[in-house]
């Protein structure tokens, strides 16, 4: 199992990769490949390459109070317009393009964490609180699903 | 007489770039009357952010300003500091560490060129709205350009342990020299790259891409010897032949009510960075590999066709990946993997060449190398004036009557041979057309 935490450097978009480094301490993630990665593009899909299961970690602005939790799966990431996503070449782009080359991993889980854009101005900028209160709920559903298959 | 019409649409358009924009075009009595691209750039903040900054914090602060060129950021920042501290360059550490960068460079051009034609371009030419609308008709290629990306991303790790914002460069080098091992084994992957890149340059010369000369003068840095990634002089088309030093008294940046970034002048006139600049005043540096394989193709260099900007950033993937062949495999590590540098007081300039070109930062440092002040003049800010033209020129060359998706997708293609890099903010361009 591998999970990957994308983000930046700017305040509530570094969500993805608090969800990493939390889950990191856990001990029943101790057998899983963690992954932060900072806007990854297409580039993501090198990391996807060759993995069975993987979970993927990110901020969206979708207009919901930040910290909503979202469990999206891939036909509905292509309904969310690539803008809401927080990076040019986004999220939705590169497993759309992973999609459409056939390289995406049979088991991919997508969670996105409800964030608002203006929160992301500052580099090294602290998350706020509704966002972290978002990361121990997510940290604890993602090592439910862990412990639920891990192969 | 015509009958003047106001009609304003708000459309958000032109995903494929790096960044936030607009652009306005107010159309009256069939002409142009205003044509802007409004970037929205947080005004320069990250110059006085700097400020205070020991030159030691330099390269990990400098490669957060952009996500897809932090080697350049790095590269030429760590340039400037080191052409005022004057270590001696010709010192086996010190010629190891301008080859490691060297290296290190053409990891970023690769990745960043390739992102650029398969993702953001090719669509453009191919007839699709977005790269993943290639996928089922163009799966070959686009794996051959992902393969490539990655390579280059896998170089910049090499020295960083990231490939975006890589922590590995450091004042006078790297922090770690890689080892042995990894280089071999990314030289043997280079190795046999070669033949993805060399087909990718004949791919790009076939694509069916429009023809529209222009006039324009090009702008690069040039090397003594080689293709010009991290340089002392600025050459123009014009004649220009200045220092690194003299950037300031013959380009003027200006603020523009319609942009948070600024707009650069060469001695007034707007002028092009970026690969198709570079290669035209570089062919004679070019690596013997890259010169046999355009003598092939159909396509002139030097052209003054922005759409031939997609060819040259193929030619500059397949220079990368010979040079960086080349080095891995003549790679030995050293320890430490940096030379020592003394501060001293004054004003650093420095310069590279960023994959969309020329990437110009001045520091004024004191006695204990602290930051008083600083600029940097990115190549998109540089470009924003040629692009304008280039919108004008292109609009009324489509007509000016035709229906604002046909212009709309006009002054995108126009926009995105520039691939302008808007970001170090966010996400897309909206359209305003005012006729």
């Amino acid at each position: 199992m591998s999970v990957i935490g994308i983000g930046s450097p700017r305040g509530d978009d570094r969500v993805g990769w608090c969800v990493a480094d939390t889950l990191a301490r856990q001990p029943r993630a101790a057998d899983a490949r963690i992954l932060k990665l900072d806007r990854p593009g297409a580039a993501l899909l090198d990391a996807l390459a060759g993995r069975r299961r993987v979970v993927i970690v990110d901020a969206a602005a979708t207009g919901a109070a930040p910290g909503t939790l979202y469990r999206v799966s891939l036909p509905d990431l292509a309904e969310i317009p690539a803008a809401a996503s927080s990076h040019g070449f986004g999220l939705a782009q590169a497993l759309e393009l992973g999609r459409g080359l056939g390289v995406l991993p049979p088991e991919l889980y997508l969670y996105l964490v409800g964030i608002d854009p203006r929160r992301t101005v500052g580099i090294g900028q602290a998350l706020s609180p509704a966002v972290a209160a978002a990361v121990g709920r997510l940290t604890a559903a993602i090592c439910r699903r862990l412990a639920a298959g891990g192969r | 007489m015509t009958e003047q019409r106001t009609r304003r649409i708000d459309v958000p358009v032109l995903a494929r770039v790096e960044g936030e924009g607009a652009l306005e075009v107010t159309i009256r009595d069939g002409r142009i009357a205003h044509l802007a691209l409004r970037i929205f750039e947080p005004p320069r903040l990250f110059e006085r952010f700097l400020v205070g900054h020991h030159y030691s914090e330099l390269p990990d602060l400098v490669a957060r300003i952009c996500g897809i060129c932090p080697v350049a950021y790095q590269m030429s920042a760590l340039d400037a500091i080191e052409r005022l501290f004057a270590p001696d360059r010709q010192s086996p550490p010190a010629r190891w560490v301008q080859r490691m960068r060297r290296l290190f460079y053409c990891g970023e051009w690769m990745q960043s060129h390739a992102l650029h034609i398969h993702l953001l371009a090719a669509p453009d030419f191919l007839g699709f709205d977005s790269a993943p609308a290639m996928a089922a008709r163009y799966g070959a290629e686009l794996r051959r350009g992902l393969a490539l990306q990655a390579l280059g991303n896998r170089i910049i790790s090499l020295f960083g342990a990231r490939s975006v914002h890589p922590v590995g460069a450091r004042a006078g080098g790297f922090r770690r020299a890689p080892s042995l091992q990894q280089a071999g084994a990314l030289a043997a992957q280079a190795e046999q790259a070669v033949p993805a890149a060399e087909d990718l340059v004949r791919w790009t010369a076939a694509l069916p891409l429009p023809a529209h000369p222009q006039q324009f003068n090009c702008v690069s840095l040039r090397h003594p010897a080689e293709y010009p990634m991290i340089g002392e002089r600025i050459v123009a088309e014009s004649g220009l032949d200045i220092s690194v030093d003299d950037f300031e008294d013959h380009i003027t940046e200006f603020q523009v009510p319609h942009s948070t970034a600024l707009h650069a002048l060469l001695e007034g006139k707007p002028y092009l960075v970026g690969p198709l600049a570079r290669l035209n005043l570089n062919l004679d540096r070019l690596h013997p590999g890259v010169k046999a394989l355009l003598a092939e193709l159909d396509i002139e260099f030097p052209s003054h066709d922005m759409y031939h900007s997609i060819v040259a950033r193929a030619v500059e993937i397949l220079q990368a990946l010979l040079e960086a062949r080349e080095i891995l495999a003549d790679y030995a590590p050293q320890e430490p993997a940096h030379i020592d540098l003394q501060p001293r007081a004054g004003i650093a300039r420095g310069a590279s060449e960023a994959p969309r070109g020329l990437l110009w930062h001045r520091y004024d440092l004191d006695s204990a190398g602290i930051i008083a002040h600083a600029r940097i003049v990115p190549p998109t800010s540089q470009n924003q004036p040629r692009i304008e033209a280039d919108l004008a020129d292109a609009l009324v060359g489509v007509g000016l009557d035709e229906d604002e998706a046909t212009l709309r997708h006009a002054g995108e293609m126009v926009i995105r041979n520039y691939d302008p890099c808007i970001s170090c903010a966010t996400h897309f361009l909206r359209l305003t057309l005012d006729r």
